[in-house]
């Protein structure tokens, strides 16, 4: 065993675990909000990362993803506003069917604006500046951290520490969670639900964006494509490893998985190939059997 | 007379062909204790949503202090004193019941776009709720999650809650229901002692007449979403139509 080997190979699955947490926090958090399965959250973060990538034509990458993340907040509002607002009150597996049916139409719509191929992030240069954000590669002494991994690291995990403090301490924080143990008696006492459970999805598509941009190599390692969507389902296994209600459970899940799939690319691999894009969901299947509620879900009590 | 809260005029509610509400029109004066009764299905609670604004009436209109609600969102309605408590229990219970309580007081002391919470406010808020659960009794559970506790503490928890944003009139979906008979007393007193010390006017909705009778200081009674008796409450037992829908057509 290589001890700088398994460092590398933890801080690195780490990393990527940060981005998953991130997207997967931001998931939750509508699904505490709403009661909303948003299956459209994988498309969420492939928008967000094209976002990024369109102002990267004209930016350095860092402002682009900052200018990305208005835009973001305000699809995530549209979508609640336009699809998932009308729905509410109907049965559940309308809501499900309505964004399943609205991520094809977002499937669609990426093909038609930004076309099949795998763009490059970062390359296209109109105005001869700097385009990369600033390269923080790290090497300690034999262990050696990709940009990505470090930028990953400083920016979607204390995102996703962030998110968590503010759902415990902020007024909106508290107000979100009393809006998901009861609507009705929110509305009773004059807080406003819709506002803040339409703040919840703007949040949600601004944490994907963030994710989907860094997982799309904003950092390096390649560019936006429609291969991300698959890299985007990652969040329901991570979701129900979390507990599925939880957001520090899913940024906890989040983690997990980064650092499994790390060792399973590293150990694994050669002997199963296609092994570690199969793990999270075999993981799931696991964590359904011997812990329903995941690693911190809410244990429902039925009473009769 | 004092002033008139409360005003429904010629409410009609239905659902795809069943009438919930027909023709309900009645006033609540500051200061009353009014009581809506009848048995299950008469359209109370249908009565509640209406003036609480989670139903819209497709006739009649609303007025509160004067103003026409017909417009208004529920949230606004509570903003403007129109307080309410549901029937089945709507705690945020996996919350303390300070933080319920906190939540019902923040209405009074009004900071819904504050993001972080202020100190001078947070610190109004607080002693506002400590008042509300010490009037209550419910000092020594205040940092038990309101789910964890017995039934008759959680409905107590909930008129906390609504006393706690300081409404002007409290609209209450069956309080009593589900209570043993010492808790419907020290229910009924603590409505009576908030009633006097905060000045809310109280509409109760029940279906158990005999609590109802000597608590309220006005009565309407409903029967398939029509107002079969409205007045005093010492002229209910008289009615003839009362007495027909409670008691059955011999008497």
């Amino acid at each position: 065993m290589d001890l700088a080997l398994n460092l590398q190979t933890a801080l690195n699955g780490l990393a990527n675990g940060a981005l998953y947490a991130v997207i997967a926090a931001g998931f939750v958090l509508v699904y505490r909000a709403t009661s909303v399965v948003n299956f459209a959250i994988a498309e969420f973060l492939l928008i967000g990362a094209y976002l990024t990538y369109t102002f990267s034509l004209f930016l350095p990458l860092l402002p682009a993803i900052l200018l990305a993340l208005p835009l973001a907040f305000a699809f995530g509002v549209l979508v609640e506003r336009v699809f998932v607002r009308p729905l509410l009150g109907r049965n559940v597996v309308a809501v499900i069917m309505a964004t399943i049916g609205l991520a094809s139409a977002l499937d669609g719509a990426t093909l038609l604006i930004w076309g099949p191929d795998q763009k490059a992030m970062g390359t296209a240069d109109a105005f001869q500046l700097p385009k990369e954000v600033p390269n923080l590669a790290l090497r300690l002494g034999e262990v050696f951290l990709s940009s990505k991994a470090v930028w990953s690291l400083i920016l979607a995990l204390p995102l996703a520490l962030l998110l968590i403090a503010m759902l415990k301490y902020s007024r909106y924080g508290i107000l979100l969670r009393a809006i998901s143990e009861s609507e009705t008696a929110a509305l009773a006492l004059g807080i406003n639900a819709p506002r803040v459970v339409a703040v919840a999805w703007g949040i949600s598509a601004l944490m994907a964006t963030v994710g989907g941009a860094f997982l799309a190599g904003a950092a390096g390692g390649g560019g936006p494509g429609h291969h991300l969507i698959l890299l985007g389902l990652v969040v329901f296994p991570v979701a129900i490893l979390g507990g599925f209600d939880s957001v520090p459970g899913a940024v906890v899940a989040g983690l997990l998985i980064g650092l499994i799939e790390a060792f399973s690319q590293l150990y694994l691999e050669s002997l199963l190939p296609g092994i570690t894009q199969a793990i999270p969901f075999l993981i799931v299947l696991l964590v359904l059997l011997f812990r329903p509620y995941g690693l911190f879900g809410q244990h429902r009590i039925e009473r009769v | 007379m004092s002033k008139v809260l409360l005003e429904a005029q010629d409410l009609h509610l239905s659902f795809r062909g069943v009438k919930a509400l027909v023709g309900v029109s009645f006033s609540v004066s500051e200061g009353d204790l009014f009581a809506v009764i009848g048995p299950n299905g008469a359209g109370k609670t249908s009565l509640l949503n209406v003036l609480s604004g989670l139903y819209k009436p497709q006739r009649g209109r609303v007025s509160f202090l004067g103003e026409d609600l017909a417009t208004l969102s529920p949230q606004e309605r509570v903003r403007r004193g129109l307080g309410r408590t549901f029937q089945n229990l709507e705690l945020f219970r996996g919350m303390t019941v300070l933080d319920n309580v906190k939540l019902g007081a923040e209405l009074a002391v009004g900071t819904y776009t504050d993001l972080l919470p202020k100190a001078s406010v947070e610190w109004r808020i607080r002693r506002h709720a400590e008042e509300v659960l010490d009037y209550l009794h419910l000092s020594p559970y205040r940092h038990a999650p309101a789910g964890a506790l017995p039934y008759g503490l959680q409905k107590r928890v909930e008129v906390a809650r609504a006393l706690a944003g300081r409404p002007k009139l409290l609209l209450l979906d069956e309080p009593m229901a589900g209570l043993s008979l010492e808790e419907k007393q020290d229910l009924a007193r603590f409505l009576l002692d908030a009633r006097r010390e905060w000045g809310v006017t109280l509409v109760l909705v029940e279906h158990d007449l005999k609590a109802v009778l000597e608590l309220s200081t006005r009565v309407m009674v409903m029967s398939y979403g029509e107002v079969l008796y409205q007045g005093e409450p010492a002229g209910v037992r008289e009615d003839r139509r009362v007495a027909e829908a409670y008691l059955g057509r011999s008497a």
